[in-house]
């Protein structure tokens, strides 16, 4: 009561004060912003679970409770390290890991967040608020709260408290949160990463975030600690905060760039393209300054800007994830909770009746019964598929559905996790009926897909219209055809595009040779041809794709616009179409009904394709077909026994070509323009008595000679730099290239060509007005040459430019393509095409108990880089980029399996298959037995601890305030009972004198924990949960009082069996059976807390279970 | 007597026993049970950031050092540098959340034994130029290096507690 007392003084003094603090410096993104993280993921969720799409209204508590977790001051807990696995830990402020803290219920529910008002208002109405009036001011919002509400039907107040778990995931996407960074709220500027995104909120959205999200797919984990590891993780690994920047190992800045003016430090990055991870002050001028690296300035926020670009993105693809698990387990909660009702005995629910008339006792609640379900180690880890949907309901099938197709993660029925301890009459449980049922897509965007090679070809995409007909440009179609020779089922096959926004799945059976035409919306996008199926969505001009995959979703077959169409004519509206050879040309003959195309039959000889995207074609005709041969009637896909001899297409260049041109750079062109040579050739080219010339569209001609000695090796790159930089092999200072429209020629001579009559070995001819999607920055590229001409990007990255169809200089543009990314190569990069690098070698992963570290080694090449990760839940979470053998990772979990995999890359970005090392380091016993004594007095529950040398625990910490490693120190293993050894915070020696409050002993800290009996340093008998273990002699003090008399004697504690009796009237009330087991943690001593402060840190928990015998 | 004895005996055992009972509630209640610790760990998180909040707000107000404008301040920072006066020179920088100036002081005592300090002021002097975002209470002052980089940012935050500029980071 006393406590009490003091807390209606205090709690007045501590709400003027939060008032103070106000709301519009959270410690986390702003309020609002949060609010837009998670209506963009409940969009994000929609998109990809649309048979479980959350209605408006919904979402609108998933997003106030996103908002109202910040109020004060919940947002304490609101922190998670996951390298050091904890909370916030600073000099004036600490808080629960927020992993944690979004499942305890009992800290949630902490007196002070009760009576502390609402520092956020709520966005609701007043009639929505009154459906959550019951927990609006209730403060147990956990994961667990949330299942249980809406197991009992309260969907709207299910979704207030998950909202509240969803803005702690979100927290995860904030650097500051996940690098032990308080960035307290009245230090203003404390992080520039959330002062920046605070500018994104519902009323001022990120609006190309659902464009990022576009061909992602949620991500999906069996647990919610995984959603909080996965996304800490990735933003404590790969981006810094402002004052973390020395303080992590990671991220590893991959190299340097110049931009604006400033150095920046990137980060290459496969999935969303390299990153500016810092600003580099770092050189070797101005000596007197203190930072080499920073975030932002005033003005500069392009850092900050490519952190939000990736963060947001994840955080909502974490957010759908963790939306779709709380409806798995939540749906499971709802099965069981109506189970347990039904089999309630009359007499509970004459008690539950008395309960809600006179106010419950909490020994009913269904939340014990929940955390029963939720808890049990029975349940199995469900992977959950990006593409499946989940049915509840109907009868449970015998056996686990078979996938429909060999790529589709397919849910296993959970009856036995379902099954819950909660019934104690097994004869009349039944299974609790779930049923989970495919949705049977494939995925357009899964990297794992199989990909059938061209001989295997059996079905194709024959034709598309993906500009629409003359009728109108709604009217698309897609058609099929069968080249196998054989009869095709066609059940299980698909054809999807890239955003999704097509999804059609086939039907029926298609002969040999047969066609199959699907249309658009209805009939009428063909008129007078009948359509086999019809699908909704429309296909994009730029920046598309179409796959089709067959029944197991193998990739069978697509057709890719990147950003273009390989062909087709927007203007003319003429059709894409399949040649015998697979390559794409435009329809060339008549318009039938509007169509120009071939719907539902033999293709044109077609015409090579200009321009497909539909910039203007009038100025200039298309080229003729630059083919050898060609079909007389039929050039499309054929069956095997009938296919016509392929077409010899002479696009493949047999000389020096320019490959690539930056002509118009972002700001100033100074020193900013280049042009690219290739040599496709198997000789060397001296170049030293050519040049370059520029004939700008006016007539005007500049020239830059090559120099004595330059050459391109066959295979190989040269680079002319216009102005200066380090990278050109010619520079061309004084040149410069017009930003609209100019003629590149490369001359076998130093004369100037003639500007009525130009010639040279290779001409490269540009027009911004003729280039569809060009902006600054962006280049052109020559298309690379693999048995026809494709992209240089992506795929063909490392192919080379070896494409030359055109060979006319006025024209060149079908050769080539635009680059959002330019990648000038010069005479030092690696010869193309080429391979990848071979898999390392020797990649394997040793433990250190002296620095509780694994470490992993490889072998190493010159010129290639390394990047490690870690493989957690089955992704992989990147580690580090580094050009050594060796990486070092710190780890706080024993006795489990640690998986990392390596690949490596060369300087030009080729990429190695993937090599895997796994490493379980075990424990520091050598043996443990817990077993029953039958044989002595009394039977005593006896541990048996055996350990081969000693001190076994090596790693010692250094005083928080010197820096010095003590010279007397110990260790600690606290023994947990029949749970998995937690987290948990630093652990002080408690005066037992009782007036030190905060600081608890050593040991009776454990919940759970198994108190054994030692002799101890002063004589006596030491009962308690941690076995205390001095390093040395001197640490073994009977004098001292605390720690160092308590600990183990001296005498006892050299190497081999040591056996402890464990404290009878400890937790074991029943007797011990098999199935209960031992977990152990392990600590190290630090000194330099407080005076009289003995504090232990913890260096791991120990995952193996130790089972009695 | 007797009875009077007895009384007075069952009313000692009785409050005895009520003690007891009720100061055993009070342990458990106030530190023993788990309830109570975490209340004690949510009492402690609100008088971490109320204690640390007050006194950043008291020691900022109280901060007196600096101009009315960045370059102002910077004035007076370089005015410090050239005449060797480091104590004087750390102040116009801002706290930081510890309400400490160490890292700086540390800095300049670095410069000062590397022969640099005239240097600094000089180069501050002759090369800083003034630039400003979209936040009016944040400016910088850059440096660009013989390459045209930007090799200097010294960060400027106003103090909206003393309205005075201060100089964030160098």
């Amino acid at each position: 009561m006393e406590n009490r007392k003091s807390l209606r003084f205090k709690i007045p003094i501590l709400v003027l004060g939060f008032l103070v603090l106000g709301s519009q410096n959270v410690l986390a993104y702003g309020v609002e912003t949060h609010a837009f993280l998670t209506q963009a993921a409940t969009e994000f969720y929609n998109k990809n679970f649309p048979d479980k799409k959350l209605s408006e209204e919904t979402i609108n508590y998933l997003i106030d409770g996103a908002r109202l977790e910040d109020n004060s001051p919940r947002y304490m807990n609101h922190f998670y390290d996951p390298v050091n696995q904890r909370g916030l830990v600073d000099l004036n402020f600490s808080g629960m890991a927020a992993k944690d803290w979004v499942r305890d219920a009992k800290a949630q529910t902490a007196l002070l967040y009760r009576v502390f008002p609402q520092t956020e208002a709520s966005i609701l109405t007043a009639s929505a608020l009154d459906k959550i009036k019951p927990i609006f001011h209730q403060d147990n919002f956990t994961w667990e709260s949330a299942i249980q509400l809406y197991a009992e039907g309260k969907l709207e107040q299910a979704m207030f408290a998950l909202g509240h778990a969803l803005h702690l995931i979100e927290d995860m996407a904030v650097p500051d949160h996940t690098r032990n960074d308080a960035h307290p709220p009245f230090d203003h500027g404390g992080s520039p990463y959330e002062n920046w995104s605070h500018k994104f909120d519902l009323e001022n959205p990120d609006v190309d975030l659902a464009g990022r999200l576009k061909n992602k797919k949620p991500i999906s984990f069996s647990g919610l600690s995984e959603y909080f590891d996965s996304m800490a993780l990735y933003s404590n690994n790969n981006f810094y905060s402002r004052d973390s920047i020395k303080n992590y190992e990671l991220p590893n800045p991959d190299y340097t760039k110049e931009s604006d003016g400033r150095v920046f430090v990137y980060k290459t990055d496969k999935e969303f393209g390299d990153y500016r991870v810092a600003i580099s002050l770092d050189d070797g001028e101005n000596l007197w300054k203190s930072e080499s690296l920073i975030l932002d300035d005033a003005k500069e926020k392009s850092v900050l800007q490519d952190y939000w670009f990736r963060l947001s993105t994840k955080a909502a693809q974490h957010v759908a994830g963790a939306i779709n698990l709380f409806f798995q387990e939540a749906e499971k909660a709802k099965k069981a909770l109506t189970l347990e009702k039904q089999r309630r005995p009359f007499l509970g629910t004459l008690v539950d009746g008395f309960n809600q008339i006179f106010g419950g006792a909490e020994s009913t609640s269904p939340y014990d019964v929940l955390a029963e379900i939720h808890t049990t180690t029975n349940v199995p880890e469900v992977p959950v598929p990006t593409s499946a949907k989940a049915t509840v309901g109907k009868p449970a099938p015998t056996a686990p559905p078979k996938p429909v197709a060999s790529v589709v993660n397919v849910i296993e029925p959970v009856v036995q996790a379902t099954e819950p301890k909660i019934v104690p009459t097994p004869k009349i449980i039944e299974p609790i009926p779930v049923e989970i049922v495919a949705l049977n897509l494939c995925s357009f965007g899964d990297s794992s897909v199989v990909k059938l090679p061209q001989n295997d070809k059996k079905l194709v995409i024959n034709e598309v219209a993906w500009m629409g007909s003359v009728n109108s440009t709604s009217d698309e179609w897609i058609e099929l055809k069968n080249i196998s020779g054989q009869e095709i089922d066609l059940s299980g096959w698909q054809v999807l595009d890239m955003g999704d926004d097509i999804k059609a799945k086939l039907t029926g059976k298609l002969v040999p040779g047969g066609f199959y035409l699907l249309e658009r919306t209805d009939d009428n996008s063909v008129p007078g041809v009948t359509m086999d199926q019809k699908y909704t969505g429309a296909l994009s001009n730029v920046g598309e794709g179409l796959r089709l995959f067959n029944s197991n979703c193998d990739l069978a077959d697509e057709a890719m616009a990147a950003p273009d169409w390989s062909a087709g004519d927007n203007s003319s509206k003429r059709t894409m179409e399949r040649q015998a050879d697979l390559s794409w040309r435009n329809y060339d003959g008549n318009a039938t009904n509007g169509i120009y195309g071939t719907p539902k039959a033999q293709n044109s000889a077609g015409t090579m394709p200009f321009n497909p995207t539909g910039a203007s074609t009038t100025s200039t005709p298309p080229p003729a077909p630059q083919v050898t041969s060609q079909p007389t009637t039929n050039n499309e896909p054929q069956p095997p026994q009938t296919q016509q001899p392929a077409i010899v297409t002479a696009g493949q260049a047999s000389h020096l070509v320019i490959s690539e041109i930056l002509f118009d750079a972002v700001g100033a062109d100074t020193n900013q323009e280049w042009i690219e040579l290739y040599n496709p050739t198997d000789q060397a080219v001296d170049l030293s008595s050519w040049s370059i010339q520029h004939l700008s569209s006016t007539g005007s001609l500049t020239k830059k000679n090559f120099e004595a000695g330059n050459s391109v090796a066959a295979k190989s790159f040269f680079l002319i730099w216009l102005g200066g930089n380090s990278a050109g092999d010619l520079l061309w200072s004084s040149g410069s290239l017009s930003n609209t429209s100019a003629t590149i020629y490369l001359v076998n001579s130093t004369d100037y060509i003639s500007t009525s009559s130009p010639s040279g070995v290779d001409a490269a001819h540009y027009d911004t007005s003729a280039l569809t999607g060009f902006s600054p920055g962006y280049s052109l590229e020559r298309k690379a040459w693999q048995n026809d001409c494709v992209t240089a990007s992506g795929s063909g990255e490392f192919l080379g430019n070896g494409c030359d169809t055109d060979g006319s200089a006025s024209s060149p543009q079908a050769d080539w393509e635009v680059r959002d990314l330019p990648a000038p190569q010069n005479k030092t990069s690696l010869p193309e095409p080429r391979s990848a690098p071979a898999a390392v070698n020797n990649f394997n992963a040793t433990f250190s108990s002296q620095a509780m570290e694994l470490i992993l080694n490889w072998d190493v090449l010159p010129d290639l880089t390394y990047s490690l990760a870690e493989i957690l839940s089955g992704s992989s979470t990147p580690l580090a980029t580094t050009s050594v053998g060796q990486y070092k990772r710190i780890i706080a979990e024993l006795g489990r399996d640690y998986s990392f995999e390596i690949i490596t890359k060369d300087k030009d970005g080729l990429i190695s298959p993937t090599t895997q090392a796994n490493k379980n380091p075990g424990g520091f016993f050598s043996a443990v037995d817990f077993f029953q004594d039958a044989t002595a007095t009394g039977s005593p529950y006896l541990l048996n601890l055996t350990w081969d040398a000693y001190p076994f625990i090596l790693k010692q910490l250094p005083s928080i305030t010197s820096g010095q490693i003590a010279p007397n120190n110990w260790h600690a293993v606290i023994i947990y009972y029949n749970q998995e050894a937690p987290v948990t915070d630093d652990i002080f020696w408690l005066d037992l004198t009782g007036t030190e409050v905060p600081y608890r002993t050593w040991g009776l800290h454990a919940p759970n924990g198994l108190k054994i009996e030692y002799d101890n340093c002063r004589g006596s008998i030491t009962k308690g949960a941690s076995l205390i273990l001095p390093d040395n002699s001197g640490a073994c003090n009977g004098m001292a009082g605390n720690h160092a008399s308590y600990g183990m004697n001296w005498a006892n504690v050299g190497p081999g069996l040591h056996s402890f009796k464990v404290v009878p009237e400890n937790f074991i009330t029943a007797p011990v059976a098999g199935t209960d087991y031992l977990t152990f943690a392990y600590y190290a001593y630090q000194p330099g807390y407080e005076p009289n402060n003995y504090g232990l840190r913890l260096l791991a928990t120990d995952k193996t279970r130790h089972y009695f015998k | 007597m007797d009875s009077k004895n007895s009384y007075q005996k069952f009313l000692g055992i009785f409050l005895g026993v009520m003690l007891v009972i009720g100061g055993g509630y009070w342990l458990w209640d106030g530190y023993l049970s788990s309830a109570a610790k975490a209340r004690r760990f949510v009492e402690n998180q609100v008088e971490q950031i109320e204690k640390a909040e007050k006194a950043y707000i008291a020691a900022m107000t109280a901060d007196t050092y600096g101009g009315k404008t960045p370059k102002e301040t910077l004035d007076l920072f370089v005015a410090a540098l050239k005449k060797g006066d480091i104590d004087l020179a750390s102040k116009y920088f801002l706290l930081d959340e510890n309400l400490s100036r160490e890292k700086w002081v540390s800095h300049l005592v670095s410069v000062k034994e590397a022969g640099l300090l005239n240097k600094m002021a000089s180069d501050i002097t002759l090369l800083a130029k003034e630039v400003r975002g979209s936040d009016p209470k944040e400016a910088a002052f850059e440096i660009l290096n013989s390459k045209g980089i930007v090799s200097v940012v010294i960060d400027m935050r106003l103090n909206e507690y003393s309205k005075l500029w201060k100089i964030e980071s160098l």
